[in-house]
């Protein structure tokens, strides 16, 4: 939740064009093998620190991205480390978004040491992610990523996992959300793959998927069991906590931007392209931002969408979201129908699941969504379970 | 192959209100009555492995409560609960609050250094205001501010010379029951018509009831305990209801409209501060320090 009195920027350093998937959604475009170099790494950390300032910023949120960041440690570490040293006026915190197969003891230790968040990508039970996230030769690679989840969740239980959900898995994400908490991670978020050609019968086997998974979600947090499923507890927020305000979405290109590995700055993660122009490039490190590309990219994202006049799910949905707006219709200004008819499946579900759980008072979930307190409060109960259980181990 | 039948985009003439409630509604931790924060079964079990069974069965008797009122336990945090709306209440801007907070301290004769990067023992964290000399402290938690590690690290040592007050004190407030006259003094508030007038009694009835507040006198007797190598870090929830202000009036609602409808960021912030520093000077929700922190 974005508070008024502290501002933040949230700067994304794509480190690398290269990955060691070739997950078959995947829209970072071609895995050329660019990197960042130190001189450009050096430049965008001062570039990220200058405009926090201009902004008069307080909070400065970087993201490692790539690719995969994790191709290039050393960088990724070094980055970290010279941004807390010249950004000390400011607070500042780190994320990494990873698919998690070079997580090693070592690196998770050195990232630790940072404080680097780690959101690591799974799509699901083995035959999801062997399929739908592949290595270079194609082959699977969930056999690799059991010891990765063990060790880091030992680590950092809070975890959060993002698993994506195409036309083909849509009618087993309720199996994949499920095995992804059996393996003990707490924060898991579907996301679907906007750039797919979804049609009417994908999205009915989606809505029968979320139908069974919506009763799990009843069932298990009537046991007492905590845990967020992005899904539907963000559907249930917009009632709970009210429709965002302008100032709290993410604002692309003024509030969030992303570094490409050559230095160019584009509005969000999901414009970075270099093998292709995307026309969005809104500047680059050396000479500064395209202020009058900004502008546009940014007002263009705030307009109001005329084709969803009179919806009365209007100030729920999602239909704000310029990158998957931009991924779904190639426009940012038009409201993606995907989004559309999703919202529609889903809301009335999540609605169910906020109606049976309320009509039983369940503590679990009125603190969820009514103490503002809640996320520290259950993410330091669980810290201190492990803790606990730590001590007594040893 | 045939073709794919395309998604459009088709506005939703009708939808059903949700049956739960929304933000605009009273807040449901604690109204009609209060429910617990779920503490789950997992922390429980695993402080009773770790040999504080003890500990939760003497919380459970009166004497538990007379310790070290300014643990975390003590915050308020598991309750910090706003008094009405839910979720998002309007609270004092977290720089008006802090500075009232050092106001307070300064008052009873509290030097705090600001901020101040506690360092004891192996643990380090920032504090928000911390006298050295006098040992006390406080941290204003919220969102963005709160060094969860550092507290965490600072809780679990505390934990150790004084369990029955931290974590006891926890779980007996996760097992409160419900207070029957609480759900009897909220029903007569309920039956209020006017709805400014019914916001101000159950906001007296939750007064009534609410958890303990650690007093500055209170504050001094631990000072003068024989224990002087202990530190004393007051947990301040930034959601505490103590920020929340007058929200309610029809007055303010529109003169905060008007100042949220400002274009201008920065005019738009001294418009809202503006009007929070004229709720405080009315004293609107807003009481003159009587000893409590």
């Amino acid at each position: 939740m974005q508070q008024d009195n502290e501002q933040t920027l949230s700067v994304t350093f794509h480190l690398t064009h290269s990955c060691n998937l070739r997950c078959t959604y995947c829209y970072t475009g071609e895995k050329s093998g660019k990197g960042m170099t130190r001189e450009t790494a050096d430049r965008a950390v001062d570039f990220a620190i200058e405009e926090a300032r201009a902004q008069g910023a307080q909070h400065l949120e970087v993201v490692f991205f790539g690719g995969e960041p994790l191709m290039r440690m050393e960088l990724l570490c070094y980055i970290a480390d010279e941004t807390t040293r010249r950004a000390s006026d400011l607070r500042v915190s780190f994320k990494l978004s990873t698919n998690g197969l070079l997580l090693t003891e070592d690196k998770i230790r050195e990232l630790s040491a940072r404080q680097i968040y780690i959101s690591i990508s799974i799509d699901g039970a083995p035959e999801v992610q062997d399929a739908q996230r592949p290595n270079l030769l194609g082959e699977g690679t969930s056999s690799k990523l059991s010891e990765v989840i063990e060790r880091l969740l030992e680590w950092n239980p809070c975890t959060n996992v993002t698993c994506v959900v195409t036309p083909w898995s849509a009618g087993s994400l309720d199996e994949s959300v499920m095995w992804l908490f059996e393996q003990g991670f707490a924060y898991v978020s579907p996301a679907l793959d906007y750039s797919a050609p979804w049609t009417p019968a994908d999205l009915a086997r989606l809505e029968l998927s979320l139908r069974r998974l919506a009763d799990w979600y009843v069932e298990n947090t009537l046991d007492g069991m905590k845990f967020y499923l992005s899904c539907f507890d963000e559907r249930i927020q917009t009632w709970t906590k009210g429709p965002l305000q302008t100032r709290e979405r993410c604002s692309i290109g003024i509030r969030q931007f992303s570094i490409a590995p050559s230095g160019r700055l584009y509005p969000c993660v999901q414009f970075v392209r270099e093998d292709a122009d995307s026309g969005m490039v809104i500047g680059d490190i050396h000479s500064g931002f395209d202020e009058e590309k900004r502008m546009e990219v940014n007002c263009q994202s705030e307009a109001e969408k005329p084709e969803c006049d009179g919806c009365t799910l209007h100030s729920r949905c999602s239909s704000w979201c310029a990158c998957v707006n931009w991924q779904s219709t190639g426009h940012i200004d038009r409201a993606s129908p995907l989004v559309c008819q999703y919202e529609q499946v889903l809301m009335p579900i999540a609605d169910d699941v906020g109606k049976r759980l309320w009509k039983q008072r369940n503590p679990n979930f009125v603190h969820k969504h009514y103490n503002p307190a809640f996320p520290v409060l259950s993410f330091a109960e669980q810290l201190m379970i492990e803790e606990i259980d730590h001590a007594n181990q040893t | 192959m045939p073709t794919r039948p395309e998604l459009i985009v088709l506005p939703l003439e009708h939808y059903p209100e949700p049956e739960y409630p929304s933000w605009e509604d009273p807040d449901p931790t604690v109204h009609p009555y209060p429910i617990a924060y779920p503490f789950g079964e997992r922390l429980i079990k695993a402080l009773a492995a770790a040999g504080l069974a003890a500990s939760f069965g003497s919380a459970n008797s009166e004497e538990a409560t007379s310790g070290n009122p300014l643990s975390v336990a003590n915050s308020g945090l598991p309750f910090a609960t706003s008094a009405f709306g839910t979720g998002q209440p309007t609270r004092l801007e977290e720089g008006l609050a802090r500075r009232t907070i050092h106001q307070i301290f300064k008052k009873e004769g509290y030097a705090m250094k600001s901020p101040y990067t506690y360092q004891k023992n192996g643990i380090s964290f920032q504090a928000d205001g911390y006298d050295p000399d006098k040992k006390v402290g406080f941290i204003l938690t919220g969102w963005k501010n709160l060094d969860i590690d550092g507290i965490r690290r600072w809780w679990v040592q505390q934990e150790k010379t004084d369990p029955e007050t931290l974590l006891g004190a926890v779980l007996k407030r996760s097992r409160e029951p419900d207070a029957p006259a609480l759900k009897k003094a909220f029903a007569e508030a309920q039956k209020i018509q006017d709805k400014a007038d019914r916001a101000e009694a159950m906001e007296k009835v939750l007064e009534q009831y609410s958890t303990p507040r650690v007093s500055l006198e209170e504050l001094r007797k631990l000072e003068q305990q024989p224990e002087v190598d202990k530190d004393f870090i007051a947990v301040i929830s930034q959601f505490d209801r103590r920020f929340v202000y007058y929200g309610w009036s029809k007055e303010y609602i529109s003169q905060r409209k008007k100042a949220q409808a400002i274009a201008d960021p920065a005019k738009r912030k001294a418009a809202l501060l503006s009007i929070q520093k004229l709720m405080a000077k009315e004293g609107r929700n807003w009481k003159e320090p009587s000893g409590n922190t």
